[in-house]
């Protein structure tokens, strides 16, 4: 054995069709190949499912895989990736969150659950060391997520119960429902990961391990872990993090002016009303942390009166980001609707989009008091986003029509409303408005999940300096946020393959692939998450060989789109960023995404991933390169590739 | 010489536990050399709502003499409760005498462990990240001084806690819940 520590050593299948438990050996070829957690899960889909089915079918997979450092002591190391075929996009899915849930699967003995079929009623999947049982949960159906891991916990009598539970979302198969981890310690909010959970019948999985999961090299370890604080001793990056949480990002946003605020349509807005010094003055009520983590950027949230009164919940910036997406910067209704949002179990950032797209219907009169149920849908008001996410959630009245997604709403509404969706691939937006940081624009087309800020760090333009830029990425430019062009293409290639690590090992991008200097953010996110990685398993990996473990996994869900018919041409963004100037002023008031540049850097980030240029789509030689002869060959049999 | 591990939160937002469970990982390599839960001789409680609160042995010294085959001492360089480990029958009857909970059966060996101080110095004090671990020790064994400025600094943290919660409502009521409890099963 070369691994001695790090991974449990078993895959455990769990077939709901039929209530089949079956225990695999983990192969140390194929952990060392593909790492862990989102590694792991990309490839067993891609190898697993076959091509073009319905995401809602029972065919379709759920992967639960821990990262590989994910439940050892390391630094911010408990993320765990759920994998599936996404019924947003239709393509490759996956969804992390934090938690207890991975470590408990790893304390059993499992590095990765495979769960396939579907159960002809309501049930939940129980593992605790070798007793894993499929058991009836007919009386949770209809509790939301919080409540349901409650209920478990309670009734099996296990205080430190771990839970993946669904809420009344997922079991209506809204396409953008979530799952929870531990009754709302972490959500797996993207992709519509609750609606595959739905569709088997699958309320909830629980967890509790007993057994150890072993470590190569204290002694390494620990000097690792002291270099980790160390590193984060000094970077400036860390104080704001830890004074305010994720909400700081506002700050962010408005020097910039990127909000997104009214569906996308404005750049700067007023945003007093979640300030993050008053969230910390009147709600926050205490620091808190997921596993292990020496940051501690998450908060607890209290509301002490009003009609929100005793309100309690976790905030992230994304919930506050989209509720400005729909207009709406009342803390108080933010965070009522993200504790709604994790109780009925619904991505915060989709519901979001889709309720600012519904806006935006109805203010351009494609939607119409008749199709509402007489409800105004107008931006800023707080209590439609509520009332309009419980509708969502429950497929109540024109929710059953938004549950479907932007993408699938704008074609049924028609009249030219899929100008509005603001979705990439079918999964809805997120993060900052692109056309003030154009690199955004390329990150967000390129990402393997639709829509996403977390597939890749562009933000590194804003760290590196002009000198690092050229060494790095081949051109000064690529440190210019506004108007650079050169060296952005590799820039967002290099971050991909970068914060895919984090993914591999399950640490989380704010601890690890965040920074306020380049410097620190390799140090931290290469060179000590693969030391940590060295020191728990005893293998001796190089920096270059984790980067290229991120870039072999990035390929295998190129493969996978390209599988089912992804190219070039959905490599983009929605037409208004090209379009549209930026309204409202500010930083980047009128601005928009130049065409010919996007295009310029989308050419340069196909060439250094040694794709192909015109289709964007991989070519076999390289994916042979990257150790992905499997992945290469599947594919030659279905499509023509060059090689 | 006596030594303790005690809780102490501090009145701003990131001075309470955080509930991130280092501790326990970090407690579980020292004396394992492997990551586990059922082995750390700390343990983090949660309630519902957001409390968090590390609990360990606090060297009360109840459980000496209570072994039937006198494997628990004081050790009286490091000021700590010992278990002869090796030697231990898991018979339980220590666990039975502990008020807090601070002796468990190791779920492989089925030996009692409990806290050892890590030999003087707590490993889990100097890891945790909000600073909330502390060791206090003093020079005179029975001082009840010190003792009652241990249950002091416990107490002020507890209410600091509760203050601040009130508003809160679900997080104490969670807590009200546990300890009408306690009678029964919980």
């Amino acid at each position: 054995m070369l691994i001695k520590g790090g991974y449990a050593g078993k895959i455990l299948r769990v077939d709901l069709s039929t209530d089949k438990v079956k225990v695999e050996d983990l192969k140390e070829d194929f952990a060392s190949k593909y790492v862990g957690g989102r590694g792991f899960g990309s490839i067993i889909l891609f190898k697993e499912l076959e091509p073009e089915i319905d995401p809602l079918d029972p065919r379709n997979l759920i992967i639960v895989t821990p990262g590989a450092l994910t439940g050892t002591a390391a630094p911010a190391a408990s993320r765990t990736t759920i994998t599936f075929k996404s019924p947003l996009s239709n393509l490759h899915g996956d969804s992390a969150s934090s938690g207890l849930f991975g470590a408990n699967l790893k304390y059993s003995g499992y590095d990765s659950l495979i769960i396939s079929g579907k159960a002809s009623t309501p049930v939940y999947i129980y593992i605790e060391d070798d007793k894993v049982e499929v058991r009836d949960a007919k009386r949770l159906w209809g509790r939301t997520a919080g409540d349901t891991h409650k209920f478990l916990r309670d009734e099996l009598n296990i205080p430190d119960l771990s839970t993946l539970t669904i809420g009344q979302a997922g079991e209506k198969l809204v396409r953008y429902a979530s799952v929870i981890t531990d009754g709302g310690a972490g959500v797996h909010a993207r992709c519509g990961v609750g609606a595959v959970f739905g569709s088997k019948n699958l309320k909830a999985i629980a967890a509790r391990g007993h057994r150890d999961l072993h470590l190569a090299d204290p002694d390494m370890f620990r000097k690792t872990f002291q270099e980790y604080l160390n590193v984060i001793a000094v970077d400036p990056y860390v104080p704001p993090a830890k004074k305010y949480g994720t909400p700081r990002f506002i700050y962010h946003r408005a020097k910039f002016g990127i909000h997104g605020a009214e569906n996308w349509q404005f750049g700067a807005y007023e945003w007093s009303g979640v300030d993050p010094e008053l969230l910390r003055s009147d709600y926050s009520i205490k620091a808190a942390s997921c596993p292990n983590c020496p940051i501690m950027c998450r908060r607890e949230f209290a509301i002490r009166s009003g009609r929100f009164s005793g309100t309690v919940s976790k905030m992230e910036w994304e919930s506050i980001a989209r509720a400005i997406t729909c207009g709406v910067t009342d803390a108080e209704a933010i965070i009522y609707q993200t504790r709604l949002a994790n109780m009925y179990g619904i991505d915060a950032e989709s519901v979001g989009d889709t309720i600012a797209f519904a806006m935006e219907c109805y203010q351009k009169g494609l939607l119409t008091p008749q199709d509402t149920g007489g409800l105004e849908l107008k931006f800023k008001d707080p209590d439609v986003m509520i009332e309009l996410t419980r509708r969502i959630a429950l497929r109540e009245g024109i929710g059953d029509l938004l549950a479907e997604g932007t993408l699938r709403a704008a074609a049924k509404i028609g009249k030219g409303a899929e100008r509005f969706a603001m979705q990439i691939k079918g999964v809805e937006m997120s993060a900052g408005d692109p056309r003030g940081m154009p690199v955004r624009a390329v990150s967000y087309a390129t990402g393997t999940r639709g829509a996403d800020h977390l597939r890749s760090n562009p933000y590194i333009e804003e760290i590196a300096t002009p000198q690092e830029a050229k060494e790095w990425f081949g051109s000064e430019e690529a440190s210019d946020i506004k108007s650079g062009v050169k060296g952005k293409g590799r820039l967002v290639k290099w971050s991909e393959d970068f914060v895919t690590i984090g993914d591999l090992l399950g640490l989380c991008k704010f601890a690890y692939y965040r920074s306020a200097t380049f410097e620190y953010l390799r140090r931290k996110g290469i060179e000590i998450a693969t030391r940590l990685y060295n020191s728990v398993t005893g293998l001796n990996i190089s920096g270059e060989d984790m980067m290229r473990a991120g870039e072999r996994v990035f390929n295998v869900e190129k493969a996978f789109n390209t599988r089912e018919g992804a190219s070039r041409k959905d490599d983009t963004i929605p037409a208004r960023f090209f379009e549209e100037p930026l309204l409202g002023g500010g930083p980047s008031g009128g601005a928009v995404v130049d065409r010919d540049k996007f295009q310029t850097i989308l050419d340069e980030y196909y060439e250094s991933r040694g794709w192909d240029v015109s289709t964007g789509l991989p070519r076999l030689g390289r994916l042979r390169e990257l150790g992905l002869e499997e992945v290469a060959m599947d594919l030659s049999k279905r499509i023509s590739l060059k090689d | 010489m006596r030594r303790q591990i005690v809780y102490i939160a501090r009145v701003e937002l990131e001075g309470r536990c955080t509930g991130c469970r280092l501790c326990e990982l970090i407690c579980s390599m020292t004396h394992t050399g492997a990551f586990n839960p059922d082995k750390a001789r700390i343990r983090v409680v949660s309630f519902d709502g957001g409390i968090d609160i590390p609990t360990t042995c606090n060297q009360c010294g109840l459980c000496l003499g209570r072994c039937p085959i006198n494997l628990i001492k004081l050790d009286t360089k490091t000021g700590s409760i010992t278990i002869d480990e090796d030697k231990c029958t898991g018979c339980g009857v220590c666990i039975e005498w502990c008020p807090i909970g601070a002796i468990s059966l190791n779920p492989e060996t089925s030996k009692a462990q409990k806290c050892d101080l890590c030999g003087g110095s707590p490993e889990c004090v100097k890891y945790c990240p909000s600073k909330v671990l502390h060791m206090l020790e003093t020079s005179s064994p029975r001082s009840i001084e010190f003792r009652r400025k241990i249950y002091a600094a416990t107490l002020a943290g507890n209410e600091q806690l509760l203050r601040d919660y009130k508003y809160g409502d679900s997080a104490i009521q969670s807590l009200i819940k546990v300890s009408s409890k306690a009678g029964g099963k919980c």
